[in-house]
């Protein structure tokens, strides 16, 4: 045994862990050195004898009946932690903070768009629906000014003159512009400008409100009718106020023309 | 073939079960630990404090609630009592240093002297022991906390070694030297009795 060994195989000895292998050990050092030996010994008793030194007292009924005592504190103090954990955790969760509450108010938008939108396209449906309605009604009438139309192509085709009253009857009453065109392009085309047809243009002219219809007529009365008549409706026509502005533009550009090639 | 698997003592698996639960929320489990390591722990701090009762358990219900407040720092893996060891002198010396609050001061630990009409009460082995009860009177906290670890808890000097932080063999060296500190005051209070 090394003398830096002694402490451990003194305290073991103490404790009565040190073998008997060491026990010898320690006891051989030991004999070597009468001072320790000495230490030794009072240690050993000293040892022996502390269980005298302290005795086995007991704890009063104020130790268990204080640390239930503050138990039961920290307990309703951790309940109401708890209470408090929870409420807070609640207000996080319900309160209204700026950002939220301008998210819901973005939110409501949105919803009331959708609604309005919803109610909107209802009655776009509602007006798509009376179109649809009203649609075959326009292709019949459609299918009704073609066949007119046709009607006209075949009067051109047929011997000139035995149409004319028919011709200037649908200039008159037809409702469709387009038929009324090709009624007057058909009739100038087809027959000769007679007076009677002369004053019949002149006539159309001042009654008719469509402005195509005014300038096709005014492009006949230009090629057929180059008469003072024709001079003095154009004219009057200019006075009216509410002339389309393409056939204004229009008389003012024939009525020149017209004037220099009148023939007295 | 032999496993390698250590089983805990039932009692210690018992401490660590409820130090568990006490992590978990349940402080109702602190009462079970009292129960089982209160009389220890009030005994301990009797020879600390060199018997002052009411002191000595004072320290007791403050280990007790220091555990429920650092109870997320017990490691499961460790023996419950070494850990509740280290807590406990800790307290005891906090209580000490605890200069604003000085209820207790450490002067309410330290030696007093023996009265000249002692001499004539003691035989040759009552005077021993008295004189050996005046030396652990006397002697330094950390002196006399290594005696009591070592010599009245039923330590091994590996867990004391745990409880003060140091190497076992730290701990064996601690003690010879607090008992070499014990036998020079013996001496002399010794000497002093004799003149």
């Amino acid at each position: 045994m090394k003398k830096d060994d002694f402490s451990s195989y003194l305290m073991d000895k103490l404790a009565g862990e040190l073998s008997e292998n060491q026990s010898r050990e320690l006891d051989q050092f030991l004999n070597t050195d009468k001072d320790l030996q000495k230490d030794y010994q009072f240690f050993s008793s000293a040892w022996a004898e502390m269980d005298d030194q302290f005795e086995d007292a007991e704890p009063s009924n104020r130790l268990s009946k204080n640390f239930y005592r503050q138990l039961a504190e920290v307990q309703q103090q951790e309940e109401k932690s708890f209470q408090n954990r929870w409420s807070q955790l609640r207000e996080q969760l319900f309160s209204v903070s700026p950002l939220s509450r301008n998210l819901s108010f973005g939110l409501f938008l949105v919803a009331l768009g959708f609604i309005v939108g919803g109610k909107l396209n209802k009655q776009t449906i509602q007006v798509n629906q009376n179109f649809t309605a009203t649609a075959p009604a326009e292709a019949e009438q459609f299918a009704m000014s073609t066949q007119k139309i046709q009607h006209i192509n075949a009067l051109y085709q047929q011997n000139g003159g035995k149409s004319v009253e028919e011709l200037k009857e649908i200039i008159e009453n037809e409702t469709n512009t387009n038929v009324r065109l090709a009624a007057l392009h058909c009739l100038t085309k087809q027959t000769n400008a007679s007076p009677s047809l002369r004053r019949f243009y002149i006539q159309q002219l001042e009654k008719e409100q469509s402005p195509l219809l005014q300038v096709e007529l005014l492009n006949s009365i230009i090629e057929t009718s180059k008469t003072k008549e024709s001079i003095t409706t154009m004219e009057s026509m200019l006075a009216k106020q509410r002339l389309n502005p393409i056939v204004q533009e229009k008389i003012k550009k024939d009525l020149p023309v017209l004037r220099a090639s009148y023939v007295q | 073939m032999h496993s390698t698997h250590k089983i805990k003592p039932l009692q210690s698996l018992d401490d660590v079960m409820l130090m568990e639960k006490l992590q978990q929320g349940q402080t109702d489990k602190l009462g079970l630990l009292f129960e089982r390591y209160h009389k220890r722990l009030f005994g301990f701090f009797m020879k600390l404090t060199r018997g002052k009762q009411s002191l000595s358990e004072d320290l007791v219900q403050n280990t007790f609630f220091r555990v429920l407040k650092y109870k997320k720092s017990y490691n499961t893996d460790k023996k419950f009592s070494t850990w509740l060891y280290q807590i406990a002198r800790n307290v005891f010396y906090d209580q000490c240093n605890h200069k604003s609050n000085n209820e207790y001061s450490v002067e309410d630990f330290t030696f007093n002297e023996p009265s000249t009409t002692m001499n004539n009460k003691f035989d040759e082995e009552g005077e021993r022991k008295q004189i050996l009860q005046l030396a652990l009177d006397e002697l330094a906290d950390d002196k006399r906390e290594i005696i009591v670890l070592s010599r009245f808890e039923g330590l091994k000097y590996k867990e004391i070694g745990e409880i003060l932080d140091c190497t076992e063999n730290a701990v064996k060296v601690k003690a010879h030297r607090a008992l070499k500190e014990l036998k020079d005051i013996c001496v002399r209070i010794e000497k002093e009795i004799a003149i």
